[in-house]
């Protein structure tokens, strides 16, 4: 392409620029923009249902998980244990339950410092550990009353667990949720 | 090379969501976008409906500007794919091109550069009165700095097809540029 033409035009490059937008155009730019803002807003809110439905099915498969366990509680034997829960079953239960109290703790503390910025979210994602929380403390109440009952911690080292996971859930979210908000 | 080549102050305030910086940088190069697409859609409505929307997408989308061009390299490309899309709208096929009358031209027929007189007006002018494929090929090449290769991958088609497009385009517009020439005296 090194013909005259395009010699030409490189040295009068600036020249062929001469025509001129309107200049409305630049309001109607962020008129465009502040609408999509608008949409976006509204995008995060079908995201936000989503969760709360989500979060939901999960509340349910626990809650049915807890009670098929406690249905099977008295007729099916702890055949899974391993000898180190065979020599000290309350000792290692009561670690691992110790264990995960402290994530939770720890995840709960960081959930809480989004209740100002995002308190619709807070409030969805508070109501859903409570929920979990609430069967939680059935199971705990049950094993009051029946003590060493292996099954019954299993099935509250599950809630932990679950627990737990939806909390990263959450925290993953929020934390998607404001890269989005920078961006 | 570094990530940060092109790093660009105004650019940053942008991406942290400085309005202000907004209006600066499109102040900038709202008008040489303009031209650009001008070029090519060859209307200005649908030309200004093009710099909207590639602005409005490049503000949108600023966090993919990595700095690994300039911004003004990154917004052209918008703008140009907008471009050509918004005349693709229009059904203009790019495979009619070959079956324009400058086709048809014999090498010997060619209007020598030299005979011609080269003026912007003039070359502005006959742009505008070229086919759409032929005006789209020149301005990718001739104004805007892409490649071959860079302009087959914008139009979708081959490197080799562009080059014949090319030289097709350009005896097309110096066959307008004489005529005009020719009707002035």
């Amino acid at each position: 392409m090194n013909d005259k033409l395009k010699k030409f035009i490189d040295a009068h490059r600036e020249a062929f620029d001469s025509e001129n937008p309107d200049p409305k155009l630049y309001r109607q730019l962020r008129e465009q923009l502040k609408g999509n803002i608008i949409k976006h807003k509204a995008d995060q809110k079908k995201l936000f249902r989503f969760i709360a439905v989500a979060a939901s099915v999960v509340i349910v498969s626990v809650s049915l998980y807890v009670i098929f366990q406690k249905k099977n509680d008295a007729t099916i034997p702890g055949s899974q244990m391993t000898s180190e829960i065979s020599s000290n079953p309350e000792g290692v239960y009561a670690k691992q339950i110790d264990q995960y109290q402290q994530i939770i703790d720890q995840q709960q503390a960081q959930l809480k410092q989004v209740q100002y910025e995002h308190p619709d979210l807070y409030h969805q994602f508070t109501d859903d550990i409570n929920q979990l929380d609430s069967a939680y403390r059935i199971l705990k109440t049950t094993l009051e009353m029946n003590p060493n009952t292996e099954m019954l911690l299993e099935a509250m080292i599950r809630n932990l667990q679950i627990q737990s996971e939806l909390l990263t859930r959450q925290l993953s979210i929020i934390k998607e949720i404001k890269q989005k908000s920078k961006a | 090379m570094s990530a940060l080549l092109f790093y660009d102050e105004l650019v940053a305030k942008c991406k942290r969501g400085d309005v202000q910086s907004h209006e600066t940088l499109y102040r900038q190069y709202a008008k040489a976008m303009f031209n650009t697409s001008l070029r090519i859609v060859n209307n200005a409505s649908d030309a200004e409906d093009v710099l909207q929307e590639s602005f409005a997408s490049a503000f949108q989308h600023l966090d993919r500007f990595d700095y690994s061009s300039t911004f003004g390299a990154w917004l052209k490309r918008i703008v140009v794919n907008n471009s050509i899309n918004a005349l693709r709208k229009k059904k203009l096929a790019f495979i009619d091109i070959s079956d324009c009358n400058a086709g048809e031209m014999k090498d010997t027929e060619a209007p020598d550069e030299e005979d011609i007189q080269l003026k912007v007006e003039a070359i502005k002018k006959a742009m505008v009165l070229l086919p759409n494929g032929y005006r789209s090929v020149l301005s990718l090449l001739l104004f805007e700095g892409y490649d071959y290769e860079e302009t087959g991958e914008i139009l979708n088609i081959s490197p080799s097809t562009v080059r014949t497009q090319y030289h097709r385009a350009k005896q097309k517009l110096l066959h307008t540029l004489k005529q005009e020439v020719m009707d002035e005296r």
